[in-house]
């Protein structure tokens, strides 16, 4: 069953011409990682504030639980409370005194008494790996990537079915990236939470997402695993955000003359390949 | 030449639940020279001290401790400052935070103007820049049409037309598209390698380090790791020590050479990659 369908959504801007979002439809079932690709200006970040209801589409209906949120009556704050929307360097709104505080004052917003606040952001706080001690100090005391975690905790928070984040991992570098990866990664496992994420890395998309939505001048131009949309490296290409590194190398060494049928996507898998491709003459042409 | 001498900067922290502030220090006695001509990247996890550090390069900061000298000019003091801003041009991660023309070629014309140019030698140097960042079609439109990777161009321009000497840019990728992120990245290096301008660039993206000719590493005010390329990746253990990790490209000969292939250490690029994989393809005699 779906959590969230969008229906062949347009979306313009009254004063503009051209329409930002052009027919777009998908769906998200439960437990999903889905990637969301696109140059700058492709709509991402407007296909995202549809998700929660924050964007009406001009045309076209998005659908919760198979309910048109759209019609009159619908409830958006039920939306807006089951459909989490991260938005980029979301740490920027930390502002309370304690961690424990500032993840509690969705809940707390929404209506919540304080006891069920604070227990839903405890609850919250362990599944970003910041439960203990952690909930007394001051956000701002927070490394770089445990403040992404604490403001990622804020909208887990209110329970969500569906976690949306715009460019999760922008601005952290190196393991501190990786970390929140796989922090993603391993909610969605032990809770069975849908997450949406936009990213610019083709690396992380390959590596961590299980469907990729590529958008392209507000069009969806691919819904597919990611492994089978960076076959099309030069239609990525084109339209500006590429492939990962490992699949221009073996598509390079392909125009090379060796055999891969299937361009890896992910290291270990491009690790694999080539070692195979190495080890003796048994791949060769 | 950029002479950074034991460089010390505190600040004020108050207390979240009030009472007396708290000095803090973010850099911690740093020295470095970069010399004329250099291509150096400086890496470091968030809070380390890196943004900091760049904005002592053009005098936007006051060291509390220490000297940082531009061509032999004090950074802090204020009557150096105007040379020292002619030397060293800075462009900052979100390009609409740095646009202030209605149109590509008044924003561009900015900087020259404020020095008092003569208007012929602006008109020169708006046409020269444009060209170089290939914004030159686009003189008469508003920054707001041009994409994210345009208007971090448009800033580089603007910075350029000033003719300085260095380029000091503090994660100017960050919120590009990868296509954008290319054409920024080579820009810089075509200034780099044809203009001579040094560049100072502050990234997350490792592999941005990897192309350049000398990486810093900051980690909690200090510089912890200086090197080549070659030195810094060849080393992965020293690296997630530092919380950094290496280019995709150069842990996927990691793990071969781990497996037996004779790879280098490090693999820095795509087409040292490759290369390397079609020579040891010939003398297994296998793959090709």
């Amino acid at each position: 069953m779906n959590i969230l369908e969008a229906d062949h959504i347009s979306f313009s801007y009254p004063e503009s011409v051209s329409p930002v979002l052009r027919e777009i439809t998908f769906s998200v079932s439960p437990g999903e990682l889905i990637g969301l690709a696109g140059p700058s200006g492709s709509g991402k970040t407007t296909l995202l504030k549809h998700l929660n209801g924050l964007l009406r589409p001009t045309r076209g209906r998005i659908l919760f639980h198979g309910e048109d949120t759209g019609r009159r009556g619908f409830r958006i704050s039920a939306l807006r409370r089951r459909v989490g929307l991260v938005f980029q360097y979301p740490e920027q709104q930390l502002f309370k005194k304690t961690v424990l505080e500032d993840v509690s004052f969705g809940p707390v917003n929404l209506g919540d008494s304080s006891e069920e606040a604070a227990a839903a952001a405890r609850e919250a706080l362990a599944l970003m790996n910041l439960g203990g001690e952690y909930e007394n100090r001051s956000p701002l005391e927070l490394s770089g990537g445990e403040m992404r975690l604490a403001a990622i905790a804020g909208v887990l928070a209110m329970r969500p079915e569906v976690l949306v984040l715009d460019e999760p991992a922008a601005g952290l570098g190196g393991l501190a990236k990786t970390r929140l990866m796989k922090h993603l990664r391993r909610l969605r496992d032990e809770t069975g939470i849908a997450i949406l994420l936009v990213s610019h890395s083709m690396e992380d998309l390959a590596e961590y997402t299980d469907r990729l939505l590529v958008l392209s001048e507000g069009a969806l131009l691919y819904d597919a695993p990611p492994a089978q949309v960076f076959q099309e490296t030069d239609r990525m290409r084109a339209i500006g955000i590429g492939v990962p590194t490992v699949t221009s190398a073996a598509e390079e060494l392909r125009r090379r003359g060796l055999d891969i049928p299937v361009l890896p996507v992910r290291t270990e898998q491009a690790v694999s390949s080539f070692a195979d491709l190495l080890g003796g003459g048994r791949h060769g042409k | 030449m950029i002479r950074v001498s034991d460089l010390v900067h505190r600040y004020r922290e108050y207390p979240s639940g009030g009472g007396e502030p708290v000095l803090k220090t973010v850099l911690d006695g740093v020295s470095l020279e970069i010399p004329d001509g250099q291509f150096a990247v400086i890496l470091g996890p968030n809070g380390s001290g890196k943004s900091t550090l760049v904005r002592h390069l053009n005098g936007l900061l006051r060291a509390d401790e220490g000297t940082v000298l531009i061509d032999g000019l004090d950074a802090g003091a204020e009557e150096a400052l105007k040379r020292v801003r002619d030397c060293v041009g800075m462009v900052f991660q979100n390009p609409d935070n740095q646009i202030i023309g209605a149109t590509v070629e008044e924003d561009c014309a900015f900087g020259p103007e404020v020095r008092g140019l003569p208007s012929a030698e602006i008109g020169r140097r708006i046409d020269e820049s444009l060209k170089t960042v290939g914004l030159s079609e686009q003189r008469g439109v508003s920054p707001d049409r041009l994409s994210g990777g345009g208007k971090q161009r448009l800033a580089i321009a603007g910075a350029a037309a000033c003719l300085p000497r260095c380029l000091v840019l503090d994660e100017p990728t960050a919120m590009l598209d990868p296509a954008a992120r290319g054409e920024v990245l080579s820009l810089l290096h075509r200034l780099n390698r044809e203009l001579g301008i040094t560049v100072v660039l502050v990234t997350h993206h490792m592999e941005e380090a990897a192309q350049a000719d000398r990486v810093l590493v900051t980690e909690r005010g200090r510089i912890v790791l200086d090197g080549s390329p070659e030195q810094l990746f060849a080393d992965p253990a020293a690296l997630r020590a530092l919380h950094l990790d290496v280019p995709a490209i150069t842990a996927v000969a990691d793990a071969l050479r781990e497996q037996g292939f004779a790879f280098s250490s490090p693999v820095l690029s795509q087409r040292q990659f490759v290369e390397e994989f079609l020579r040891l393809a010939q003398a297994v005699g296998g793959a090709l």
